[in-house]
C-alpha cells in the first residue's frame, strides 16, 4: 500500500510537468507576447511601473529566450525543489540593473555610429532623396529597423564581453537543492501570488466540503427509496427526475435561482452574492442577540450565503450517486445472506438498512472520491455566477485580465488538487474495499 | 455496419472472407448467434430479421426500441429540422415581395450564405440516402463517399455563387413596406432576423428588453432583438459543436485507444501517462485560453473541444481491445498475414466499438454543455453568432433587474438538448450491457 502510494505520487511529477507544459505553450503560441499580456493597454498607471515590469518579466522568464526556456524556468521558479533565483527587487538586481542601463546609454552613440558604419552600403539607397512622401517615410522606417537589429545585436555581444550577465537575475546555485517556491507577483492585483491563493483556497474547499455530504446523505436517501419500491411508479418517478435533475445545466439553475430566490423583483430568501456580510466580521460566531436584536452570527451567515451555491455544486452529483445506490443497491439484495436474512425472519427494514444497505455504501464511496477532482473544477462556474473569492474565480479573473503569473500559478494549484483528489479516490478505495489491494502482486 | 455476418447458423467465413467472431467466439451463443460482442447475450431464436443485422445495429435497434431514447431522438430532429431550415424560419427578409411596379423578387433566397446553402444541400443528400438505403443497397462507407463529394461541390459553389447583401437591412423591408412600394410579402414565421435590434418596434423610451408580448413570443434581448429567433439559430452553434467536436473526439479516441489496446504493454504504458497528462488539465480553463488568446470561433472551438475530449473514448477502446486480442479470430487475422489497419478498424472496431457510442452520446451533452458554459462566461463566441449559453449570460449581466424570459427559455433549451442526448445515452448503455438492464427492471 505505501510502496503503492509512493510510486503513484511519483508518477504525479511527469504528469504535473506534461500539463504545465502543454499549458505554458499554448500561452506563449498565443498571438499577443507574454509581454503585451502583462503591460497595460494604453498608458502607465503609475510612473516606472513598465520599466519595473519589464524588468520583472525579464528576470523571470528572459525575454529573449526561446518557450522551452521560459518554461524551464518558470518551473525552477515555482518548484520547491531547483535552483535559487534573484527577485527582480533585490537590492543587488536593481543595482545591476541601474549599472548596465547607465552604461547602456553611455555607449550608446559609439555604437551606433559603428552600426551606421557597417551598414553604410544597406542605408544608402534607403537614405538617397525621393520626391515621393509616402516612399520617403517607408525607406526611413526600415532604415531606422535595421539600424535597430544590428545595435541590438551589438549590445548584445558587448554586454557579453563586459562581464554583465544575460539576464539581471541571474540564478545563483544553491548548495542544497532545496528553496521556497516562488509564485510570483500578480500585477492586475498588485500583490503576491502566494496570499492570494491562500485566500482562495480555503473558500473552494469550505464550498465542496459541504456539498459532498449534502449529496451524499440525499442520494442515500432516495436510492433507498426507489431500490424499496423498486419496479413501482416511485422507482419510475424517481429514475426519470434524477436523469433530468442530472442534465439540467449548473448556469440556468445559477442564474435562476439568483433571478428567482434572490432579487427584490421575487422572493428576497437568499443574498444574491458574496460570502458574507458586509457586517460579517462584526458578527460573533454563533448566533446571539445583540442590544436585544437577535443576530444570525458568523457561521449562520456563512452558511446563509453558500446555500444557493452549495445547492448548484452539489444536485448533479446527487442525481448521479441516487442512480448508483439504486443499482449497487439492488445488486447486494440479489444476494444469497439477503435471502437468508430474510428467512430467517427479520424485519424488512433491518434487512434492507443493516444488511443491504451497509454493503452497498463500498461502491458508493469509491465512486464518491472520484468524483472529487470534477468538483473541484465544476466549482469553477459556480464561483463565477455567485461572485464567491474561490480557485475558480481566481483563475477566470486572472484570464480575463491577462494575468499571466497570477493564472498560471493558480492553474497549477488547481492542477494541484484534482491530483490530490485522485489520490484520496485511490486510498479511500482500498479503505473501503478490504478485496482491493494493490501491494499483493 | 458494412459488415453483415453470413445468415448461416453454422460457423463459416464471412462475407469479408477472413475469420470472423463465428468461428472464435468465447461461448457457443455468441457464436452461434453471429456475434461475438463479449457479454451480449443473444436474441431469443425465431427473431430472424435481428440475427442478419451487424452487432451495431441491433444496438442501435435496441436503444431505440426505448421510449426514453425515442423522445430524445425527436427532440434532437426538431433541432436538426430548426437548423437547417433556420432561414426559412425566422428571417425578417421576405419570402416573397411583391412589388408596386409589377415586379416579384424572393429577398430570402437571395440573402442565403453559402453556409446555409451547403447546410440545406447535406440534409436533403442525407435524407435521400436514407430513402434509398435499402432499394440502392448502400453501405455506410459509400453513404459517406457520396457525402463527402456532395459537399466539395456544394460548398465551393455556394460560397462563390451565393452573395448575401452585408448589411442586414431588417428596416428597408418594413419602410417600403409601410410606405406602398412593397404591396404584399409572404413574412417566415418569425419575421425577425437573429441581429434585428427591432427599435423601431419599441417607443423611444422603452427598453430593448420585454417581456413576451404578441409581436415577440419570447420577448426580446438586452440588444433589442427577437428572443425566439436567435434562439432558432442557436440551433445551429448547438447541434454543430455537439456533432463535430464529438466526431473530433471520437476519431482521435479510437485511433490511439486501439493502438493501446492491441500493442499493450510500453506502448500502452506510455500512452497511458498521455491520457493522465490531458486528462488532468480541466477542460474549461483550456478552453478558455484558446478562446481568449486565439480568437472566439465556432471552428477553433469545436476542434478544441474535440482535442481534449478523446480520452474517455480511448480508454474505453483501449479495454475492450486488450480483452479482444486475446481472442482466436483476432490471432486468425495476424496469422493470415492482414495489414494492422485492417485488423484494427475493420476486424477488431466493429466488435469493440459499442461503449464508445455511448460515450459519444454523453460525449455531445458534454461538448453543448461545455460550449454553453465558456458562452456564459462571455468568453464564448461573438456577439453577432446565436448561442444559448451566451443569452443566458445577458440576463446575468442585463442589468436593469431580473428578465425572466431571458433566462429561461434559453436555459431550457440547454436542459431539454442535454437531456435528450442522454436519454439516448442511457438507453444505448442498457441495450449494450443486458446485465445492467436486469439490475435496473
Amino acid at each position: 500500500m505505501v510502496s503503492y502510494l509512493v510510486r503513484r505520487i511519483l508518477l504525479f511529477i511527469p504528469t504535473i510537468l506534461g500539463a504545465t507544459f502543454i499549458i505554458f505553450m499554448l500561452l506563449a503560441m498565443a498571438p499577443q507576447s507574454v509581454i503585451d499580456q502583462l503591460l497595460p493597454p494604453t498608458g502607465e498607471m503609475q510612473a516606472g511601473s513598465r520599466e519595473l515590469r519589464m524588468a520583472y518579466i525579464e528576470d523571470r522568464y528572459g525575454l529573449d529566450q526561446p518557450a522551452p526556456v521560459r518554461y524551464l524556468r518558470w518551473i525552477n521558479n515555482v518548484s520547491p525543489i531547483g535552483f535559487h533565483t534573484w527577485r527582480y527587487d533585490e537590492p543587488e538586481v536593481v543595482e545591476q540593473r541601474r549599472l548596465r542601463r547607465a552604461w547602456r546609454e553611455g555607449i550608446d552613440a559609439e555604437v551606433r555610429a559603428e552600426v551606421e558604419r557597417d551598414l553604410a552600403d544597406q542605408l544608402a539607397p534607403l537614405r538617397a532623396a525621393t520626391d515621393d512622401e509616402q516612399l520617403a517615410a517607408v525607406n526611413r522606417a526600415r532604415a531606422d529597423q535595421l539600424i535597430d537589429e544590428a545595435k541590438r545585436a551589438r549590445m548584445r555581444k558587448l554586454e557579453a564581453d563586459q562581464g554583465f550577465s544575460p539576464l539581471p537575475g541571474d540564478i545563483k546555485w544553491n548548495k542544497i537543492p532545496v528553496k521556497a517556491p516562488d509564485l510570483g507577483d500578480s500585477f492586475t492585483k498588485s500583490r503576491p501570488v502566494w496570499p492570494l491563493i491562500a485566500e482562495a483556497l480555503p473558500v473552494t474547499l469550505l464550498l465542496n466540503a459541504l456539498a459532498l455530504p449534502l449529496a451524499l446523505s440525499i442520494s442515500v436517501v432516495t436510492g433507498i427509496w426507489s431500490a424499496k419500491h423498486r419496479g413501482l411508479w416511485q422507482d419510475w418517478g424517481t429514475g426519470g427526475v434524477l436523469l433530468a435533475l442530472y442534465s439540467v445545466p449548473v448556469i440556468w439553475v445559477g442564474v435562476m435561482a439568483i433571478g428567482f430566490l434572490a432579487s427584490e423583483q421575487f422572493v428576497r430568501a437568499f443574498p444574491p452574492a458574496g460570502m458574507h456580510d458586509i457586517q460579517a466580521d462584526a458578527m460573533s460566531f454563533f448566533p446571539s442577540r445583540v442590544d436585544g436584536h437577535w443576530q444570525r452570527g458568523f457561521l449562520l451567515d456563512t452558511l446563509w450565503h453558500l446555500g444557493l451555491p452549495v445547492f448548484c455544486l452539489s444536485y448533479v452529483q446527487f442525481a448521479y450517486l441516487s442512480k448508483l445506490t439504486r443499482t449497487s443497491l439492488l445488486e447486494t439484495l440479489s444476494a444469497d445472506y439477503i435471502r437468508t436474512a430474510h428467512a430467517k425472519g427479520l424485519a424488512p427494514n433491518v434487512v434492507l438498512l443493516r444488511h443491504g444497505m451497509r454493503n452497498s455504501l463500498i461502491p458508493i464511496i469509491t465512486f464518491l472520491a472520484s468524483l472529487l477532482p470534477y468538483i473541484v473544477t465544476g466549482s469553477i462556474v459556480v464561483e463565477v455566477i455567485f461572485g464567491i473569492n474561490g480557485m475558480g474565480r481566481l483563475v477566470i479573473d486572472a484570464l480575463k485580465g491577462k494575468d499571466y503569473e497570477l493564472f498560471l500559478s493558480a492553474t497549477l494549484m488547481v492542477l494541484m488538487l484534482k491530483l490530490l483528489c485522485y489520490l484520496l479516490a485511490d486510498i479511500a478505495y482500498v479503505i473501503a474495499d478490504p478485496r482491493v489491494s494493490f501491494s499483493a502482486k | 455496419m458494412s459488415r453483415t455476418p453470413p445468415p448461416s447458423a453454422y460457423p463459416g467465413p464471412g462475407r469479408t472472407g477472413a475469420f470472423e467472431p463465428e468461428t472464435g467466439g468465447r461461448d457457443a451463443s455468441s457464436a452461434e448467434s453471429g456475434i461475438g460482442f463479449p457479454g451480449y447475450q443473444p436474441p431469443p431464436p425465431g427473431d430472424e430479421g435481428r440475427s442478419r443485422r451487424s452487432l451495431l445495429m441491433q444496438v442501435i435497434a435496441d436503444t431505440f426500441r426505448q421510449r426514453g431514447a425515442r423522445l430524445g431522438a425527436v427532440w434532437v430532429s426538431i433541432l436538426i429540422i430548426l437548423a437547417v431550415f433556420a432561414p426559412f424560419i425566422a428571417n425578417s427578409r421576405p419570402l416573397i415581395a411583391r412589388w408596386a411596379d409589377g415586379n416579384v423578387t424572393y429577398p430570402l433566397l437571395a440573402g442565403l450564405a453559402w453556409f446555409d446553402w451547403t447546410l440545406l444541400v447535406a440534409f436533403f443528400t442525407v435524407l435521400g440516402l436514407l430513402i434509398a438505403r435499402t432499394a440502392l443497397n448502400i453501405t455506410l462507407g459509400h453513404a459517406l463517399l457520396i457525402m463527402i463529394a456532395v459537399l466539395g461541390i456544394t460548398a465551393p459553389l455556394a460560397s462563390l455563387t451565393a452573395s448575401p447583401p452585408a448589411l442586414v437591412e431588417w428596416d428597408y423591408w418594413r419602410d417600403t413596406e409601410r410606405s406602398g412600394e412593397l404591396v404584399s410579402a409572404t413574412r417566415t414565421i418569425v419575421p425577425f432576423s437573429p441581429n434585428d435590434a427591432l427599435a423601431d418596434l419599441r417607443e423611444s423610451l422603452q427598453r430593448p428588453q420585454q417581456p413576451p408580448n404578441e409581436q415577440n413570443w419570447l420577448g426580446t434581448t438586452v440588444y433589442g432583438e427577437d428572443m425566439l429567433s436567435r434562439m432558432i439559430h442557436a440551433t445551429r452553434v448547438a447541434l454543430a459543436i455537439g456533432f463535430i467536436a464529438t466526431g473530433i473526439a471520437v476519431i482521435i479516441g479510437v485511433t490511439i485507444g486501439s493502438i493501446m489496446g492491441y500493442f499493450a504493454g510500453w506502448t500502452d504504458l506510455l500512452m497511458m501517462r498521455f491520457i493522465e497528462i490531458v486528462e488532468v488539465i480541466p477542460q474549461l480553463i483550456l478552453l478558455i485560453i484558446v478562446t481568449s488568446f486565439f480568437g472566439k470561433n465556432i471552428w477553433l472551438m469545436m476542434i478544441t473541444i474535440g482535442l481534449i475530449a478523446w480520452t474517455s473514448n480511448a480508454r474505453f477502446i483501449r479495454a475492450e481491445f486488450l480483452k479482444l486480442r486475446r481472442q482466436d479470430f483476432v490471432q486468425a487475422c495476424v496469422a493470415t498475414g492482414l495489414p494492422l489497419r485492417n485488423i484494427l478498424f475493420r476486424h477488431m472496431l466493429p466488435n469493440g466499438v459499442a461503449p464508445v457510442l455511448v460515450n459519444a452520446s454523453f460525449g455531445i451533452a458534454g461538448a453543448i454543455l461545455l460550449e454553453s458554459v465558456l458562452s456564459f462566461l462571455g468568453l464564448g463566441l461573438e456577439q453577432t453568432e446565436s448561442s444559448w449559453g451566451a443569452l443566458l449570460n445577458q440576463a446575468r449581466e442585463g442589468g436593469s433587474g431580473f428578465n425572466w424570459w431571458i433566462a429561461t427559455f434559453p436555459g431550457l433549451a440547454i436542459f431539454l438538448t442535454v437531456f435528450a442526448y442522454i436519454l439516448i445515452g442511457e438507453a444505448m448503455r442498457d441495450a449494450i450491457d443486458p446485465k445492467l438492464k436486469k439490475a435496473g427492471e
